[in-house]
């Protein structure tokens, strides 16, 4: 006796949170059993092996049938196959566009195209993901991409929009594709100790301080920014950057900022010292990454030279995370007193 | 000339993409009635295209309104090519065309492509404008009302109950035409489907004809039924109820007649006010008038209905009431020999109802069904399908006789069944024996006053169990006791019945699902051998799928089954049978022995060890379903029953007859003789299988109960969560070694592996109860096997399970005072209740120390509605009300409660407003359910009939997930559309859903696949109990209509 068919359909659609879990990471229907079996559901409900493989099939077709769905979200809301109650809908869509911390650092920055794709099978084996959830992963961020590529407005607000993300997730995905975008540097063995949090921090200031959206707004009013990009870093700015260069070129200026610098942090910094010593070199090295990112090439190895040529020596003298923090606000509010300009912090917080 | 169709095109979103170039579509849209056929633009490129058309009005005659659907084709436009067709939509629009139900049909329709399915949703408006025409030639049956559930609508009320109407057309089957060799796939489905559409619309046609006829308006308890005879044909066939139907809209008339709900409750039957223009209930009413006048409210209500009393009657009724004082005995006599004469004139007095208005069943008798087996032949002459009407006559006639055995005149709970393989056909027909109260019957003008004296001797809840046969000249061998409620009357020692569980009856403890399966293999054979072979087999299958149903209701500790339903299907090689039932243990019954096992070798000593050890195994289960089921009969000594206790001995109540080829009628007795019927013999191997499976049926999980009927009895505080589900299961047998025993036990698994998938599936409902849940079995291929389940899972409060009585009657009475409409209808919905916030809460508390302290027996405490105790209750808690020293007089009640309860009209309305089903922007909530009732609610308008046949067919099947992702999604798709059209026409809930039909074939080694499903119910508009209270308690001052409040919202 072989079953040959075997389906159970709802009026309300039955979405097991669980089953839809494994099928996100990747399970096959027999792998999701045996764990399933492992959970000690057997036990709990008195059910057989053969129900659960049943029950599972039953998830997992539904799922595939929703997937299609899920990759335009708005859809899920609107199409009447599936009668789903709003929470579970909602429930489905996070789910389904959520991602996991390990894969995203792979391929953060990394151009979303086939040869990223083709690079998965390694991605797998390297973070332990199976295959099959790295690609609805990589396939999400893609869709993602494509879709809030050529959109107008802000980036968090066009996401969230399309796929009906929370805040968050939205916001995250904004990270992705920023970084996508410009494809900046993150896969050097200098940027492992940075998770994604941290550069969803810096794509976040980034977007808000250095596009072209964000350049001559007020970042408090979103809604007037009616015709610009969230996705590029804006050109001008860039070019702007390059005349920072007065403040390691010229001597005067150098010692001037300094001297109100040291002054402003005097007694606060427990590496007063350290800082006096290598602000030169500190600054230096900034205003150069700065300078340099009229060039893609440089703007892609934006974090590779911010580690190299500020962190690195920040940390070489044991800086502690607040006093960094204090003498950027400190490095970049004296920049203000001293001339016109403007420089917005990128903030690379360790 | 007496219609206008008008009908307006909107817009479409999610259209597939049909230009690969541009990934976009060029959409427009063919609408066609009849033969009218408009277009739309094009909507160039776009893929949520905005027509938003002229009115397009097509002027029809009725006839054609009724029989056509409306079709709308949305195409793709290519310039140098033909237009490819992207799907279609058919619109029934039967419920525009009676007054009360939708006015307008307006919404998002899935766009339905028979080889795609659903690609894409179009938006459509369509409205209907109907001339009267008094044309008494007519052809059209405009305005005739049909519902497919199987008891009189929650909002309305029987008039009259007019019996049966049957009709049935036949066609060619398009898939058998000699065109279908060169059309494409698409062309052909779409031809059957739409035929099948027009045959419908015709079937109701004529039925309704036949309805005006009888001089009904409606039709309850509509079944209608494809048989697909391959070459011979296409029938398509439909019974029904032909009833008078009464909207019940003016609640506020009797609104006075609250002081004594107990009383009340009792006489809803009589109640009703009688339609002016008939005669048939008017002399119940003057009588009832002399002899009963508990409160001068009551009989205020009264006179108002006594008004068109037809004086002429006056002195039987005087009649009626000399003869009160007097044994039922020659009064029954009296009453079936009118009734019969009432009856008689009917060619078939039959029933499709299920469910009852109170008083209408005064007797069962016990199922009756009738078989035969047909070989078919082409049908010559589409437009006389004689010989298959000749072939169900044939049928009736043998239910009717067995019926008039049982000294029953009408057959209730009546259906008809058929099943096809290659030229064979089984017909079926069952249904329930039953003496009928014949006040509600056309012809029962004068009996009027009879049965009221009859009611008067019958104490509730064990009334329909009396037998209505003569005890000295019965029609088999049957052991009878007294009742064991009034002790007057006879009853059988088990009862068999394909109704719905009465409300009023005394159930002890809780119900259960019951089946009986069971596989015999035929050899394969041609025609009129195979003919033969089937109608050899088929009383052996009787009996067998009849002594197992017996042995396992015995198991159960039980005595009677309800909703009875036993499926003989037909394939190849074998011939399956299922039977389900719910089992009950019913008061008024004898409680059933045990079961007895004896072996033939009794000298053998290991044999005997084994012999007691399955003896010790079956008792131990007894034990166990009684203490789960929770029957706890109460003790009863013998010398107050007045008879011996019931012998171990099995009866049968079931009379049945197989015939083949139309003439030999052969009577089976299944009374196994003079055999001891509760002793199992072990004889062979065969009989152990049969002991084995017995004790392989494993009950359903903690917080899991099953029943096959509405409502499970034992159970009434149900929740508002329900899910409605349908599962299919096809096995493969393994083609080596098939033996009975080894097709039983695959059967028997497939069965029981499907039921226990369903209690994994729906485990977070916990707990709940599966109702209505009915299993068809085919066999669509030599060794496959096809299961489907619908059914609907509906939660349950635990915590209040014992209260369940308790709250019933103070619900009642809080009902009786605030909301009289409710009265006038079925008792069920009371207990399909769910508690909404209770008017008195210290009260309540009051009444349940009390009534536990009075020690009222769990029995009756179980009780769905017991009136009786009931009354006890209900006067006890106003007794307690009156201790609360709260001052409130009886008649008071009323006030009190509206008091408490009432709000500011406005926020009623707004309240009322703001929940409409499909108002807001995303999709609305549809609910669908096989019950005729939605739990926690109430149903305030009911919007037509959804019939609806589909055609799904893949020639990519792999592709699309196998023949379980082929048919998973065509099922999901089937419900969208079933709910797309509920919505559309203003609805929030299918009920009495059905699918009548799943017909699944598959050919994998071409990677294809077909499957036909035909599903049907009742749109309908229901209001939550918590939002209905707001208005109903504002009745009396409001002065508003609940009953149109829901279609307001909607319309």
């Amino acid at each position: 006796m072989t079953s040959e068919l075997d389906i159970f359909v709802g009026n309300t659609t039955l979405i097991d949170e669980d089953v839809y879990r494994l099928w996100l990471d990747g399970y096959s229907v027999s792998d999701a059993v045996a764990l399933r079996v492992r959970s000690g559901i057997l036990e709990q409900t008195g059910a057989t092996a053969a129900v659960l493989q049943s029950d599972t099939m039953d998830h997992y077709r539904t799922f595939h049938m929703l997937e299609r769905l899920l990759h335009a979200p708005p859809k899920l809301l609107h199409q009447l196959i599936f009668q789903i109650p709003p929470s579970r809908q909602a429930l489905l869509i996070e789910r389904y566009y959520a991602f996991d911390e390990a894969f995203v650092r792979e391929v953060l920055g990394k151009k979303l195209s086939k040869g990223t794709k083709k690079d998965l099978d390694d991605i797998s084996t390297k973070t332990g993901i199976t295959l099959k959830s790295c690609r609805r992963q990589f396939d999400n961020f893609k869709r993602v991409f494509k879709v809030v590529e050529e959109m107008r407005g802000s980036l968090v607000d066009n996401i969230q929009q399309h796929f009906l993300l929370s805040d968050r997730l939205a916001r995250d995905y904004a990270a992705i594709v920023f970084f996508a975008n410009n494809r900046f540097e993150t896969g050097k063995k200098k940027l492992q100790y940075l998770s994604f949090g941290d550069f969803a921090f810096c794509a976040e200031l980034m977007i808000q301080n250095w596009t072209l959206g964000a350049v001559g707004e007020a970042p408090t009013d979103p809604d007037s920014q009616v015709d610009d990009m969230d996705m590029d870093l804006d050109k001008e700015f860039l070019q702007d950057l390059k005349e920072l260069k007065v403040l390691v070129a010229d001597k005067d200026l150098l010692d001037l900022h300094k001297s109100l610098v040291c002054t402003a942090l005097r007694g606060k910094l427990g590496v007063f010292s350290e800082m006096e010593a290598n602000f030169k070199n500190l600054s230096r090295g900034l205003v150069n990454v700065a300078a340099k990112l009229t060039h893609t090439k440089d703007v892609r190895d934006l974090f590779v030279d911010l580690v190299e040529k500020f962190i690195e020596p920040c940390r070489s003298d044991h800086w502690p995370l607040n006093d960094v923090r204090l003498f950027l606000n400190q490095y970049s509010a004296s920049v203000h007193s001293l001339d016109g300009f403007r420089f917005a912090c990128s903030g690379c917080i360790t | 000339m007496p219609g206008k169709l008008k009908v307006k095109i909107v817009a479409g979103r999610h259209l597939p993409v049909m230009d690969r170039a541009s990934d976009l579509t060029d959409a427009f849209v063919e609408v066609k009635f009849g033969n009218t056929t408009f277009k739309t633009d094009v909507c160039l490129k776009s893929l949520n295209p905005q027509w938003n058309s002229e009115w397009f009005k097509f002027e029809v005659d009725d006839e054609d309104l009724q029989d056509e659907p409306l079709q709308i084709t949305v195409l793709d436009h290519d310039t140098y090519s033909a237009n490819d067709a992207i799907g279609k939509v058919y619109i029934d629009i039967d419920p525009l065309l009676y007054s009360e139900a939708a006015t307008v049909i307006s919404g998002w329709f899935p766009i339905y492509d028979t080889i795609h399915g659903i690609r894409g949703e179009i938006n459509v408006v369509v409205k209907v404008d109907l001339f009267n025409d008094l044309n008494r030639f007519r052809q059209s049956s405009c305005g005739v009302k049909f519902f497919c559930t199987t008891s009189i609508p929650k909002c309305y009320r029987a008039v009259i109950i007019h019996g049966f109407v049957e009709e049935l057309v036949v066609n060619e089957d398009p898939e058998y035409q000699w065109i279908d060799r060169i059309r494409t796939p698409r062309a052909s489905n779409e031809a059957r489907q739409r035929l099948i559409s027009l045959m419908s619309g015709e079937l109701q046609r004529k039925i309704g004809l036949k309805v005006l006829e009888m001089r009904g308006n409606a039709v309850v308890g509509y079944l209608q039924c494809f048989d697909l005879e391959g070459e011979s044909g296409l029938v398509v066939r439909a019974i029904g109820t032909a009833c008078t139907l009464d909207k019940l809209s003016s609640p506020a008339a009797f609104l006075p007649a609250c002081n004594s709900p107990s009383k009340e409750m009792k006489e809803i039957p009589f109640n009703e006010d009688p339609n002016p223009n008939t005669h048939s209930s008017g002399p119940s009413t003057p009588l009832k008038n002399q002899t009963y006048s508990f409160s001068p409210s009551k009989s205020y209500s009264r006179q108002s209905s006594s008004s068109d009393t037809d004086l002429s009657l006056t002195p039987k009724t005087g009649m009626g009431s000399g003869s009160a004082g007097k044994e039922g005995g020659p009064f029954k006599a009296l009453l079936r020999q009118q009734t019969q004469s009432a009856l008689e004139q009917r060619e078939f007095p039959f029933f499709t109802l299920t469910a009852f208005p109170p008083g209408f069943l005064v007797h069962v008798g016990g199922v009756v069904s009738a078989r035969s087996v047909k070989l078919l032949d082409r049908i010559h002459n589409p437009d006389e399908p004689e010989t298959r009407d000749a072939w169900w006559a044939e049928i009736r006639q043998e239910i009717k006789s067995h019926a008039k055995a049982l000294g029953c005149h009408a057959v209730v709970g009546y259906s008809e069944s058929t099943s096809i393989c290659e030229e064979v056909c089984i017909l079926s027909a069952s249904g329930t024996a039953a003496v009928l109260n014949p006040r509600f019957l056309q012809d029962g003008t004068v009996e009027g006053c009879l049965e009221q004296r009859l009611e008067e001797n019958l104490p509730a809840g064990c009334g329909f169990c009396h037998i209505p046969y003569d005890e000295l000249n019965m029609p088999f061998p049957a052991h009878l006791t007294h009742c064991y409620n009034c002790r007057k009357q006879k009853v059988p020692d088990v009862l068999f019945t394909t109704i719905d569980l009465p409300v009023d009856a005394t159930v002890i403890g809780k119900g259960c699902l019951i089946q009986a399966r069971l596989c015999r293999l035929k050899k394969k054979a041609q025609a009129e051998a195979n003919a033969t072979a089937i109608s050899n087999l088929l009383p052996f299958m009787e009996y067998e799928v009849h002594t197992q149903l017996m042995n396992k209701l015995k198991l159960k500790g039980m005595n009677a089954l309800f909703g009875l339903r036993i499926q003989i299907s037909v394939g190849e090689n074998m011939l399956m049978g299922l039977a389900s039932a719910t089992g009950v243990y019913l008061a008024a019954l004898p409680t059933p022995g045990g079961i007895q096992i004896a072996g033939k070798t009794p000298n053998d000593g290991s044999y005997e060890q084994h012999i007691s050890h399955m003896q010790k195994k079956i008792n131990d289960t007894i034990a166990k379903n009684k203490e789960l089921y929770e029957i706890n009969p109460p003790e009863m000594s013998e010398e107050i029953i007045g008879s011996p206790i019931p012998e171990p001995r099995q009866r049968s109540r079931l009379l049945r007859s197989q015939s083949e080829s139309s003439d030999e009628v052969a009577e089976l007795d299944l009374s196994h003789g003079k055999k001891d019927a509760f002793v199992l013999e072990i004889d062979d191997t065969d009989a152990m299988e049969d002991v084995h499976s017995l004790l392989t049926d494993v009950p359903p999980p903690s917080g899991f109960y099953s029943c096959n009927t509405e409502i499970m009895p034992g159970i009434n505080n149900w929740t508002s969560e329900i899910q409605m589900f349908t599962s299919v299961r096809v096995i493969r047998l393994s083609s080596l070694n098939l033996t009975n025993q080894a097709l039983n036990k695959n059967f028997n698994d497939l069965c029981e592996n499907l039921l226990k998938s369903l209690y994994f599936k729906l485990r977070s409902m916990i707990p709940c109860c599966l109702c209505h849940v009915n299993f068809t079995v085919s066999l669509p291929e030599d060794e496959l096997i096809q299961v489907t389940v619908t059914a609907v899972a509906i939660t349950f409060d635990k915590n209040q399970a014992l209260q369940t009585a308790k709250t019933h009657a103070e619900k009642s009475l809080q009902r009786a005072s605030t909301d009289n409409e409710e009265l006038l209808q079925f008792p069920l919905e009371l207990c399909s209740d769910s508690l909404p916030s209770h008017p008195f809460p210290p009260a309540k508390e009051h009444l349940e120390s009390a009534s536990s302290n009075s020690g009222i027996p769990a029995a009756q405490r179980a009780t769905s509605v017991d009136y009786s105790s009931f009354a006890d209750r209900c006067s006890s808690w106003i007794e307690l009300i009156k201790l609360k020293a709260q001052t409130i007089r009886r008649g008071s009640i009323k006030t009190t409660v509206t008091v408490e309860k009432a709000s500011p009209v406005g926020e009623g309305n707004f309240r009322n407003r703001s929940s409409p089903p499909c108002a807001n922007s995303t999709v609305g909530v549809v609910k669908m359910t096989p019950l005729s009732f939605i739990p926690g609610a109430k149903i305030t308008k009911y919007l037509g009939i959804i019939n609806m046949f589909f055609i799904r067919e893949t020639t990519s099947l792999r592709e699309e997930g196998g023949v379980s992702g082929f048919l998973h999604a065509f099922i999901a798709e089937v419900f969208a559309m079933v709910r797309a059209h509920v919505a559309a026409l203003g609805g929030n809930a299918v009920v009495s859903y059905i699918m009548k039909q799943c017909v699944f074939m598959e050919n994998p080694n071409k990677n294809q696949a077909q499957c036909l499903i035909n599903v049907s119910g009742d749109a309908v508009v229901f209001v939550r109990e918590s939002e209905l209270e707001v208005v109903s308690t504002q009745q009396p001052t409001a002065n508003c209509q609940p009953a149109c409040a829901g279609g307001e919202v909607t319309t």
